[in-house]
């Protein structure tokens, strides 16, 4: 069961991104490239934000403000990194598009714009996934789990891995979205970004309840589902089977939960914390 | 639709990478799988790594830090003198002893260093396997191994699986060395990588101009990412589901594997004659041979090409040209004639040899030392006795230092050191996410604070 469980977590949290990767990203290197290096942008992001809150840990969680500041602070930043990704790319098309014309080959179509945002967007939600959940996911593999105390009901690796999921679908649509509202000057998509991602952070700090970015994560998809789906499906004509795969994974993932013994799995760590 | 510029480009930066990263994968789960509960591991070993000083847990910073310095210094010096004395017998045409003893360093290390691995992980898992067939799996697989490495007509898939399982070997091996002599290590290497590729006299830099002077293979164990494996290692990966090369228009990419694979192929057979020059009309019929057995597999299109193209071949240059790189240059320009009478018939076929051309790397496929791989995957392995964060932080911090050099080799145009940007990034994130990252990741993620 340990090995089991420690994949199956794992899986939570990476298998739509990693069948994204396959069935998408894989299959132009160009695209490999962005999602790397969009991973290592994210990764420096979380440096520099934990090199700057390094000196006020371990915070008191009794009082609520640093917290709430940590979490504006940090997505504050990540959406200017994302501003400053953007003026990357727009460097990048131009590059593209001009040795798109050397080599006498099509400039970059709309779904190949799109696709480099997709690939951008999958390396900050991968990164996410990778940092928040994956690395501390080894003691998963062993015999024991671990509750925390804001959750006593589910093992803690299977929120995280939860709520890794929840984020990387943020993470990679809202990078679509912004890079679309970014091309077109639509004012309300550019915010739509930044306050999801707020939102996503702050109903977490919240605890309104654990699975309230599951409903944030959906918004991306509704907001433009339309949009993505006309836009993508030109290219992918599995796309569409692709989202309405992933909704389903939402769904058998709460199945999960209701199948959990959570009466059981309570007691058995309430044995362990004594 | 038409193929977008996205499928050709970083095809072959990303056919460096990819080995590079399984390679460290392979690594980290040997380090991880091994590393949990096995007593041979926790005892430390002697090797030329840790001659002067054998490091204890009980000791203070200061001694280890004194300690791993000295390791490293007479490690790097030890490495300093081999390839010294390698330079020296390459230069004195001792081609013949570098190759013997190249064999049997590999068989050598596939056997032992590999056998004992191999014996840890029966160990570990406790496979049930008596020793009669375990000798012998692990006999053919060093044979095999020794044999796709140094000769030719084996797979290029099955010589670039052998170059990175040795590399899985011999990394494994280091990450067994103590920590801060690892450390002192990598970094002293790094360095001498630095000097060794550039400085004026450096021994590496002296081994690769003679062997451009010489026009033969570097006599090292060199991985070769040529534009040949873009086909073969597209079906391999497509079998894997882990896509790399562009496979979805296939046409054009079978073209332009062939085209490519008629020079290196010839490239590399001929390098081998050109050292056995008594034999060389010989295995020239070999090498026609081939292409004419190979010739059933293609489709129609290439088929025709090739007919061309080797009608053209036999008749101009396989009569008069001897040595590897003229042969290859030669074959060259005879090619891109051909490829743009082709490219009549098909736009995107020129278009995609025009690609290749443009990279400038590709025509000759880039090459990566072992050393590379060994030191990259030491870094992650080392990183992986620590925690997956350190892990993932230097697997994304050599490989964009691997991209950094890729590009700068295709500025520069020469040969370049490989490990000091992955080097050091490496070093450097490992310290900052070890010490800064993780307690305010694990902070805040154990309060349930994501963003």
């Amino acid at each position: 069961m340990t090995v089991a469980a420690g994949i199956g977590y794992a899986l939570l949290a990476l298998g739509p991104s990693l069948s994204l990767f396959v069935s998408v990203i894989s299959k132009k290197p160009f695209l490999i490239l962005t999602v790397l290096s969009s991973t290592l942008v994210w990764l420096i992001s979380l440096i520099i934000l934990s090199g700057i809150w390094r000196g006020f840990l371990p915070l008191k969680s009794t009082t609520w403000w640093p917290f709430a500041i940590l979490i504006f602070s940090s997505v504050a930043f990540q959406e200017g990194l994302r501003l400053l990704f953007w003026k990357v790319y727009k460097r990048l098309e131009d590059i593209l598009d001009a040795f798109a014309d050397r080599v006498s080959k099509p400039r970059l179509y709309l779904t190949d714009k799109m696709q480099i945002a997709l690939a951008g967007g999958l390396g900050h939600g991968v990164a996410h996934a990778v940092f928040f959940c994956l690395s501390l996911l080894t003691p998963a593999f062993g015999p024991a789990t671990y509750f925390v105390d804001s959750c006593s009901q589910m093992p803690f690796f299977l929120v995280s891995a939860l709520i890794a999921l929840a984020f990387v679908t943020v993470h990679t649509f809202s990078m679509v979205i912004a890079f679309n509202g970014y091309a077109e000057g639509n004012k309300v998509d550019q915010v739509f970004v930044p306050s999801v991602h707020l939102a996503a952070g702050m109903m977490l700090y919240m605890k309104l309840v654990q699975l309230v970015p599951f409903f944030v994560s959906l918004m991306p998809f509704c907001k433009r589902f339309q949009m993505i789906l006309t836009r993508l499906s030109v290219l992918f004509p599995d796309f569409d089977k692709f989202c309405l795969w992933w909704l389903h994974y939402w769904d058998s993932s709460s199945i999960l939960d209701g199948n959990l013994d959570l009466d059981a799995l309570w007691e058995d760590g309430a044995e362990k914390a004594n | 639709m038409e193929s977008s510029i996205l499928e050709s480009i970083g095809q072959e930066i990303i056919g460096v990478m990819s080995p590079v990263s399984i390679c460290m994968l392979l690594v980290v789960l040997l380090v991880y799988s091994l590393s949990s509960s096995n007593p041979f591991s926790s005892a430390p070993i002697r090797t030329a790594a840790n001659l002067v000083y054998l490091e204890n847990p009980s000791d203070s910073a200061g001694q280890k830090l004194e300690g791993a310095l000295l390791n490293a210094l007479v490690f790097v010096i030890l490495i300093a003198i081999v390839t010294f004395v390698l330079v020296v017998l390459y230069y004195y045409n001792f081609t013949n002893f570098l190759k013997n003893y190249m064999r049997f360093s590999a068989f050598f290390v596939l056997g032992t260093m590999g056998g004992s691995i191999f014996l840890s992980i029966i160990q570990q898992f406790s496979i049930p396997i008596d020793s009669i067939t375990c000798f012998l799996l692990l006999f053919n697989f060093t044979v095999v191994g020794v044999l796709s490495m140094f000769s030719g007509g084996m797979p290029i898939v099955l010589r670039q699986a052998y170059m990175v399982s040795l590399g899985i070997i011999v990394a494994t091996w280091f990450t067994k060395l103590p920590e801060w002599t690892t450390w002192a290590l990598l970094v002293a290497l790094a360095l001498y990588d630095l000097v060794a590729v550039l400085a004026p006299g450096g021994p590496l830099k002296l081994l690769v101009e003679l062997a451009s002077s010489r026009d033969e293979e570097l006599p090292a164990l060199v991985y070769e990412a040529r534009p040949t494996l873009s086909r073969n290692e597209g079906n391999r990966r497509s079998n894997l589901g882990l896509l790399v090369g562009g496979v979805s228009d296939s046409r054009s990419v079978e073209l332009q594997a062939v085209s490519n694979g008629n020079v290196h192929g010839d490239g590399s057979q001929n390098g081998r004659t050109s050292e056995y020059s008594a034999v060389e009309v010989r295995s020239l019929e070999n090498v026609e041979g081939e292409r004419s057995r190979d010739e059933g597999e293609r489709s129609p299109l290439v088929v025709h090409s090739r007919e061309r193209y080797s009608s053209d071949s036999n008749s101009s240059d396989y009569s008069t040209v001897i040595r590897t790189r003229e042969s290859e240059i030669v074959v060259d320009e005879e090619m891109s004639p051909l490829v743009d009478m082709l490219g009549m018939d098909n736009e995107r076929e020129q278009v995609r040899r025009d690609d290749t051309g443009n990279a400038v790397i590709a025509s000759r496929g880039i090459k990566l030392g072992l050393g590379d791989f060994v030191f990259y995957s030491v870094l992650v392995g080392r990183a992986a006795m620590y925690d997956l964060m350190t892990v993932y932080a230097c697997y994304l911090a050599i490989i964009s230092g691997l991209g950094c050099t890729l590009i700068l080799l295709s500025v520069c145009r020469r040969a370049l050191p490989a490990l000091p940007i992955s080097i050091t990034l490496g070093v450097i994130f490992y310290f900052l996410t070890r010490l800064l990252m993780e307690p305010f990741v694990v902070g805040t993620a154990t309060n349930l604070m994501m963003f």
